[in-house]
């Protein structure tokens, strides 16, 4: 029993498995794992052209956080959170801001040419660009 | 007059906070407000000492926290109050460039508000910031963020290293952000001053009660970083005097000139991590031609086994004195095992064993084995 349902997770996990880095429609910037690494730990606040940018981030409880902090970059989710509140409880940094779905990252992003995102490639991807796929 | 003097700091902090609150300057004004906090109960196991009465303590015991007198005595049983302590921290974002940063502890151990954070950051550039008002004094890695547990692997940070009389200070300092290729840099100076009332560090050498004073700090931290790999070099010198009290206004003169030399590497790769830091701390008063110089170094390593990471280091303090008659050296190893649990995103527990050997030149506090468990969590 357990085999099998560790199983369905593998076969769950590997239907869900592509993550795509989402832009506006008119961002012209190619994103690289490291790029997306830097912004998403503060180390880097603007696209490769210069113009600044703003990173979104899923809630803790949606499932692509998870395997977002860790195919992204390369953390557990618990890793990075206590990375953050290293920087957070030293006044240097703060979080990128979340919201709780990927509808909503999806709308966001369409409307706004310096945030950044990402979602499910299943995902109605109207709108915005894919900057990058992680598998 | 201690509490008095840590609440009108408070007073202050709230003072400008609520100025900054009556006065938008503008609609854009957003606020953060986040904390974190720690319980933790600890014990002596057992130890042994050469004569069991140290200053007021009871030995073999163990000093957990120098800055704020935390102290694990050999008559205690399990005690809750020398390492838990909670922190509120409130940001305000006034634009884009200009915020305030307010951070309030409360410790156990000494049951009164302490104002750790209270300044104003300015965003020169997208790379140079300056900032002004009440920080901590960036002098060791963990320092910083000594109190908030859940951002490291120990239960405390090796007090081999994270002990002096001050762990603040009011001035001003100036950081500069760059990325090159795979690096990322960090470089601040600071410069202020702080005047530490009825210093608990003191109080855990002497029972004469004595305020502590670091004058003139002027110091440098650099950080690099690139993938796996941290490095992180400080110097700081400063003019450190003492008073006994209540004659508040006598400070010892000359003070003795404190230089200290800082270097941490880290590896994390991941699963596998080390951590390091070496550190020299050298104190001389020049009017009794006295030089202490106190190196100190740590070297740990932890594994990530899913929600779990042991972690073992080891870590000495070893003291070295021109004059055994005027200063006896202090001198001890520290081993420890962590294990530490992650219980979800916002918290966790540790298990921590200390081995403490005592070394000093003189009846310190002893050899002993110390265990605590602590509960963490941010929110």
């Amino acid at each position: 029993m357990k085999a099998v349902i560790i199983f369905c997770m593998v076969l769950m996990g590997s239907a869900h498995a592509d993550i795509v880095i989402i832009g506006h429609s008119s961002n012209t910037n190619s994103v690289s794992v490291e790029e997306l690494q830097r912004l998403y730990t503060g180390k880097s606040s603007s696209f490769a052209n210069g113009e600044s940018a703003l990173p979104l981030n899923l809630g803790d409880a949606n499932a692509l956080r998870t395997s977002f902090d860790e195919k992204a970059l390369g953390r557990s989710s618990s890793q990075i959170k206590a990375y953050w509140s290293k920087l957070v409880f030293t006044g240097k940094g703060t979080p990128p801001k979340e919201v709780s779905t990927e509808a909503e990252m999806v709308k966001l992003v369409s409307s706004n040419p310096n945030l950044l995102g990402y979602v499910s490639s299943t995902a109605d991807l109207s709108g915005v660009k894919v900057l990058l796929k992680i598998e | 007059m201690k509490r008095s003097s840590k609440i009108s700091l408070v007073r202050i902090g709230v003072t400008v906070f609520s100025v900054a609150v009556v006065t938008p300057l503008q609609a854009e004004i957003s606020y953060q407000f986040n904390g974190f906090g720690t319980v933790a109960v600890g014990k002596v196991l057992s130890g042994d000492v050469a004569d069991p009465d140290f200053v007021s303590y009871k030995c073999p015991c163990f000093i957990t926290d120098y800055n704020n007198g935390g102290i694990y005595q050999s008559n205690d049983g399990w005690s809750i109050q020398e390492e838990s302590r909670i922190g509120a921290q409130l940001n305000v974002n006034f634009t884009d460039r200009l915020s305030l940063v307010t951070q309030v502890m409360a410790r156990a151990v000494d049951s009164e508000l302490s104002l750790e954070w209270a300044y104003l950051s300015y965003d020169l550039t997208d790379k140079l910031t300056l900032q002004a008002g009440r920080k901590r004094i960036p002098l060791y890695f963990y320092s910083e963020f000594q109190d908030v547990g859940f951002a490291y692997i120990w239960l405390r940070p090796p007090q081999t290293l994270y002990g002096w009389e001050a762990s603040n200070y009011n001035g001003a300092n100036l950081r500069y952000t760059e990325n090159f290729s795979d690096w990322s840099m960090t470089a601040n100076i600071y410069a202020g001053s702080e005047t530490v009332d009825d210093a608990p560090y003191n109080s855990l050498y002497d029972s004469v009660p004595q305020d502590s004073r670091w004058d003139k700090i002027r110091g440098v931290d650099i950080e690099l970083n690139r993938d796996w790999f941290t490095a992180r070099l400080i110097y700081m010198t400063s003019e450190n005097s003492t008073t006994e009290r209540p004659d508040s206004d006598a400070f010892y003169s000359p003070p003795t000139d404190q230089t200290v030399l800082g270097l941490s590497l880290n590896a994390d790769f991941g699963d596998w991590f080390v951590l390091s830091e070496m550190n020299l701390n050298k104190r001389e008063d020049k009017a009794d031609g006295l030089t202490i110089r106190s190196p100190a170094s740590m070297v740990g390593a932890g594994y990530r086994y899913g929600k779990w990471t042991p972690f073992v280091s080891w870590s000495r303090f070893w003291d070295k004195s021109n004059n055994l008659e005027l200063y006896e050296p202090e001198r001890f190893t520290d081993t420890s095992f962590t294990l530490r649990y992650d219980i979800n995103n916002n918290s966790s527990i540790k298990a921590q064993i200390n081995r403490l050997q005592d070394k000093s030149l003189y009846n310190f506090v002893g050899n002993s084995t110390v265990a605590a468990i602590s509960y963490d969590f941010i929110f």
